[in-house]
């Protein structure tokens, strides 16, 4: 359950990316986060995994008040809440298992786990045995899916996706969002971020619409207009 | 149990990651290996000659004594108990009496050569004495003080102006001394950070990843500043080698240089010295890491 309450966010620079959002995000829920650039969807995202602080107001996960945190305390957090970005963010010289594996062996899972739960999440996203290529040698969608199952190999209970379809083609982009549906069935909350006008139609999902800092918009099973 | 296992699991990560990159930096991490071996055979070389020094000024303020002169016709009891007080006494590390006899001895010895003048001495005129080592010759006046106030004592005599030249110098060489080490292990860790630092800035996205994926602080931490160790101890064992193959010959050539001067024949010395720059290289690897890597940490 993600809970925004009265947040606003002033950069230092004076920029006002968020302006008295309030906004409940149920367990298991999908979604779609859309607005123009600037429109203060990525703010919302580094709120969620507490890269920022908001200036006023507060910013609750499961009933923990994120400007409480201690700092030891943020890594757990963010293995809760995993992200996926736009330009994927994977380690060029590590093979694609190892990319995958990477995020269980910061939190110490011994190595039989790793073995087994790498696999599974590779199958999960539609990439069994290309365990051992490396990320250059892949396709843009097959990178993105690289960059989904590491953020869920640790089963977290929330995904955050920035932009995540950005840099892929209709169809990739297309296959990535039904991947992103199996797994919100599978019980996972998604916040979607996109500007993407014909995923959103497609999807008819619940839309929050931001603009200049302010929630413009928010309905179940909607539109990106 | 599974709380064990994934410590082990990061211990393992972090030293695998640390020889890894250690490995595939390896002109980097030779670069902060060869830095941290120069300044660690200086700091040696200080550390040589200090010691040496130390040696040699303490077997000469050993030879600082006070002379404490006494009265005639004094009671042989109240000898014995000036003894007894001053053996007691804090400062004083050893006391030894010297009966009027005792003083014409080796007065006799001492001028054996000269059997003439001591023809012109007639009964004992000398006076018996009480010779007194300190514990630490910056005392000394201290001590001149008490003695003077004993009732048996006549007189009390010292060189102060010896012990004085003598302390300046001592004091002077051991500051200096250690001035040149602390300059020296701020010079080296300058140097680890920042080759760590390029290392550090050439996994920067790893690092940022690393946090983006809930790796605690340490975790991101350790391997790096295990690197930083291992540098740190590559320098230290190159340094104790050459040190070791050098400190020999060229102390049997100072030996023959100057003789009259004690030097520090310790047998364990060279193993002291060598755990004490392994100890730097581990202090200062881990430092220079930490501090190179802490920048890196807010994401």
């Amino acid at each position: 359950m993600i809970v925004l309450h009265n947040v606003c966010k002033t950069y230092p620079n004076g920029v006002c990316a968020l302006d008295n959002v309030d906004l409940q995000i149920p367990e298991r829920d999908f979604v779609f986060l859309v607005g123009p650039s600037g429109a203060g969807k990525s703010t919302f995202i580094r709120l969620l995994i507490r890269e920022e602080l908001p200036t006023s107001g507060r910013v609750f996960i499961d009933g923990q008040d994120l400007a409480r945190l201690r700092r030891s305390q943020i890594p757990h957090l963010r293995r809760k809440v995993s992200v996926i970005f736009q330009d994927f963010k994977l380690l060029p010289h590590k093979t694609v298992f190892e990319n995958v594996a990477f995020a269980l062996e910061v939190s110490g899972y011994s190595r039989p786990d790793v073995q087994q739960m790498v696999p599974e999440t590779l199958d999960l996203v539609g990439l069994a045995g290309k365990g051992d290529r490396y990320p250059g040698l892949l396709s843009g969608g097959e990178q993105q899916r690289v960059a989904i199952a590491r953020a869920l190999v640790r089963r977290p209970s929330i995904l955050v996706a920035d932009e995540p379809t950005g840099n892929l083609d209709p169809d990739t982009a297309a296959q990535t969002v039904q991947l992103l549906v199996r797994v919100n069935a599978l019980g996972t909350t998604i916040v979607f971020a996109t500007h993407n006008s014909e995923l959103v139609n497609t999807m008819r999902r619940r839309v929050v619409a931001l603009e200049g800092g302010r929630i413009v918009r928010d309905q179940p099973n909607a539109g990106y207009e | 149990m599974r709380a064990v296992i994934r410590a082990f699991e990061v211990v393992r990560y972090a030293v695998v990651t640390a020889a890894v990159n250690f490995w595939r930096h390896r002109s980097m991490s030779a670069a902060a290996v060869f830095a941290a071996a120069v300044m660690m055979l200086m700091l040696n070389g200080f550390v040589i000659v200090v010691s040496n020094l130390n040696v040699a000024m303490g077997a000469l303020e050993q030879k600082v004594n006070v002379i404490a002169y006494l009265k005639e016709e004094v009671p042989q009891a109240d000898i014995i108990k000036l003894q007894e007080r001053l053996r007691a006494n804090s400062l004083v590390a050893e006391a030894a009496f010297l009966s009027k006899d005792d003083a014409m001895e080796r007065l006799k010895q001492q001028l054996a050569d000269r059997k003439d003048l001591l023809e012109m001495v007639t009964g004992n005129p000398l006076p018996a004495s009480v010779e007194v080592r300190l514990k630490d010759a910056n005392r000394i006046s201290d001590l001149a003080g008490q003695l003077r106030a004993e009732a048996v004592v006549e007189d009390v005599a010292l060189q102060q102006d010896v012990v004085d030249n003598l302390l300046r110098i001592t004091n002077f060489a051991r500051v200096a001394g250690a001035g040149m080490v602390v300059g020296l292990i701020g010079i080296t860790l300058f140097v680890i950070v920042n080759t760590i630092r390029l290392a550090v800035y050439a996994r920067r996205q790893e690092i940022e990843i690393m946090k983006l994926v809930g790796a605690t602080d340490w975790f991101i931490r350790w391997p790096f500043v295990l690197e930083g160790i291992f540098c740190g101890l590559a320098g230290a064992a190159l340094t104790s080698v050459l040190v070791e193959a050098a400190y020999q010959p060229m102390q049997l050539q100072f030996l023959s240089l100057v003789q009259f001067l004690p030097v520090n024949l310790d047998p364990t010395f060279p193993l002291k010295l060598a755990a004490l720059t392994a100890g730097v290289g581990v202090f200062i690897g881990a430092a220079g890491s930490y501090i190179s890597v802490r920048r890196f940490l807010d994401v």
